[in-house]
């Protein structure tokens, strides 16, 4: 289980992030919420990529900073996208693989792949794909395995609507054995293949409820706010 | 291993750079020139007794591999960041999410491949410069064996070292080249400072410790001088003892035994500080956390593409300042000493060394995407970059000029100010071409070098 606990971030003057405590077991998690107000600062404690000024964010009762260490507990994609090498997508998946401490990468890689629908362009190199395609890398080594918890920042910006549809969908069906936080500004899609929905606001308490409580108009004035 | 398919694919990343692998070599080549004089000169890079040494093949390996050891980790940190921007590879790495001692494994092999490459240009470059040397040794292939053995049996353990420096500096300090610069640069010192204590110790000394002594007889701890600061002097020549390659001198077992386990050293070092994950890389404070670079940030935004260049500077930590002006103070109080036109070496490496990230920043289109919208064209913005440049470098040689003005070194002045004029104007004459920055990195080198070793001196009048 995720375990948020009191998390606080300030950068410089700014308290991007103060007092967020929430939990989460299973099932998509899509964050929400305008520019500036956290998603990737909370994303990166999650995937225990940073540590948090303040607070606790344990994955099964482990810092996520120690948990990440364990062989296929925990898949990051994060926003960056810089990714401008002449391997090919097919070898950086690999490389992903061996260094996370997966086996059996071939049939890792061809499933994930599949999963989707990158086959065509495994063997094509990183710099020449487009924005979209290495946004679809980075989510794709995320991906790679059974993570217990996958943390993607913003999966699908830069894709096209229809990939976007086959992602969440793809996300959703692996919601039902692990626990996915996606940070997002697609609120239509979201609304419909996410469980719940984590609200960020400037000025404002996050709110955690089912996907099923928030209007898309809510959410569209939300993030329009920042 | 996730370790050796990181090195596998950094290696298959770069030889898919043609030009990356060409300016590798040629810096290693030209590095090799610099490092070897012309065995017709009336100097050589290592005396003994301050007498240099007639060229043999052993004492050309022995110069090659120990030179290379000296310098070996700018080399390979400059050959890395061309062979494998870290940068964009820690994009990779960052997510990869594994423990940190794979990535660094996997750039200690690199680096050390690496290392042990631009060794082999520098061979290659000793031999196209002194094969003669091993013509006169009687038998060539049996000198080039000689000649082979000193340099790598020696030079191993710079790769080595170097490497580790690398996997090291180069996982955590990617995003910050200026701090990467910085850190390397001091790394660098200390290593130079342990090297000649250390090869002193080794050298001893009455043959019991080392090979070398078998092949130097006249030598003596405190007067061996391996020349890269002090050597360009005529000095009557003396021979050393023929002896044969490294592996069959007496005692050279247990010496090369040493050397790998230095490399277990510096391999085991690596791992030991590689941390435990490399974090993917941090987003950009929104704030300006610290008071002083708020205020150059607000102030350079007033000044256009001034201000933008002023910022990167700016950007880079303050060590650069901090010991140009050490380096500044040295050279007022040692002013016309050796160890002053070292100083002055050092001080304005720092200066020269800021330019490839310029230029960096031009190939990587950054300032490109300034000069391309100009509706006047793209020369008046060029002509304001040269400005721009000119005055930053005044600004960081202001107390250069200071020194050379308060001892009244007028001809230092000249040569500094043409230094002024003429590297700007390279550095956005090259920022023009593709693979600019390596040429100007080479340069930048050549020049540093030249100014440390003491072969281009500060006008004395």
């Amino acid at each position: 289980m995720l375990s948020v606990e009191k998390l606080g971030r300030r950068e410089g003057r700014l308290q991007i992030l103060q007092d967020l405590s929430f939990d989460w077991t299973r099932g998509v998690l899509a964050v929400i919420g305008g520019n500036g107000t956290g998603k990737t600062t909370l994303l990166r404690a999650v995937a225990g990529a940073a540590r948090p000024n303040a607070g606790k964010v344990l994955w099964n009762g482990v810092p996520t900073s120690r948990a990440v260490r364990r062989a296929g507990a925990i898949g990051y994609g994060p926003q960056e996208r810089n990714l401008d090498l002449a391997i090919t997508l097919r070898e950086f998946l690999s490389l992903c693989a061996d260094l996370r401490g997966l086996r059996g990468r071939s049939a890792k890689i061809a499933a994930v792949a599949d999963e989707l629908g990158l086959v065509k362009q495994l063997d094509e190199r990183l710099a020449n794909l487009s924005g979209g395609g290495r946004r679809k890398a980075m989510t794709a080594q995320a991906l790679l395995g059974l993570a217990e918890l996958i943390v993607l920042d913003e999966p699908t910006s830069e894709v096209d609507y229809a990939a976007s549809r086959r992602f969440w969908a793809a996300f959703r069906a692996r919601g039902k054995s692990s626990a996915l936080v996606i940070a997002t500004h697609d609120v239509e899609l979201a609304l419909g293949a996410a469980d719940a929905i984590l609200l960020l606001q400037r000025g404002a308490p996050a709110r955690l409820a089912p996907a099923s409580s928030f209007a898309i108009d809510e959410l569209s004035h939300a993030i329009g706010e920042g | 291993m996730g370790a050796l398919t990181l090195a596998r694919l950094i290696a298959q990343e770069a030889s898919r750079r043609p030009r990356a692998v060409l300016a590798t070599i040629m810096l290693a080549l030209s590095a090799g020139f610099i490092i070897l004089p012309d065995p017709g000169a009336a100097y050589a890079t290592m005396s003994v007794h301050d007498a240099p040494l007639v060229y043999t093949p052993a004492v050309m390996g022995v110069i090659a591999g120990e030179m290379f050891v000296a310098f070996a980790i700018p080399l390979v940190m400059l050959a890395m960041s061309m062979l494998a921007p870290l940068r964009i590879w820690r994009a990779v790495l960052g997510v990869a999410g594994g423990p940190g001692w794979k990535p660094a494994l996997g750039l200690w092999v690199a680096g050390f491949g690496a290392g042990l490459f631009l060794l082999s240009c520098i061979f290659g470059g000793a031999l196209l410069r002194a094969s003669g040397a091993l013509g006169a040794s009687g038998s060539w292939p049996a000198g080039l064996w000689i000649f082979f053995t000193w340099s790598y049996g020696l030079g191993v353990v710079g790769a080595a070292f170097a490497a580790m420096l690398y996997s090291v500096l180069a996982l955590r300090l990617a995003t910050r080249p200026g701090l990467l610069m910085g850190a390397t640069f001091i790394a660098w010192l200390v290593w130079l400072a342990v090297f000649g204590v250390g090869l002193s110790g080794l050298v001893d000394v009455h043959g019991q410790a080392f090979a070398v002594a078998q092949l130097l007889p006249q030598i003596h701890a405190q007067d061996l001088s391996m020349g890269f600061i002090f050597s360009s002097h005529k000095k009557a020549a003396i021979h050393a003892r023929d002896v044969a390659d490294l592996i069959s001198v007496p005692g050279a077992i247990g010496f090369l035994a040493m050397r790998a386990a230095l490399v277990g050293v510096a391999l085991l070092s690596a791992l030991a500080l590689a941390g435990p994950r490399v974090a993917p890389l941090a987003a950009r404070s929104r704030t300006w956390t610290r008071p002083l670079a708020g205020f150059a940030g607000r102030l350079s935004a007033r000044f256009g593409l001034t201000g933008v260049i002023l910022g990167q500077v700016w950007s880079t930590p303050l060590w650069a300042l901090v010991l140009l002006v050490a380096a500044v103070a040295a050279e007022t109080v040692k002013a016309g000493e050796q160890t002053a036109v070292v100083a002055l070496g050092f001080a304005w490496g720092l200066t020269m060394l800021r330019w490839p990230e310029l230029c960096e920043a031009f190939e990587q289109g950054g300032l490109r995407s300034l000069v391309r919208p100009s509706v006047l064209g793209p020369w008046p913005v060029r002509f304001r970059l040269v400005i721009a440049i000119a005055l930053q470098m005044s600004v960081l040689a202001l107390p250069l000029a200071v020194a050379l003005a308060a001892s009244g070194r007028v001809q230092g002045l000249a040569w500094l100010a043409t230094q002024i004029v003429a590297a700007p104007l390279l550095c956005v004459g090259l920022a023009r071409l593709r693979g600019g920055a390596t040429a100007f990195s080479l340069l930048a080198m050549a020049w540093w070098y030249l100014m440390v070793s003491g072969n281009a001196q500060i006008p004395p009048g």
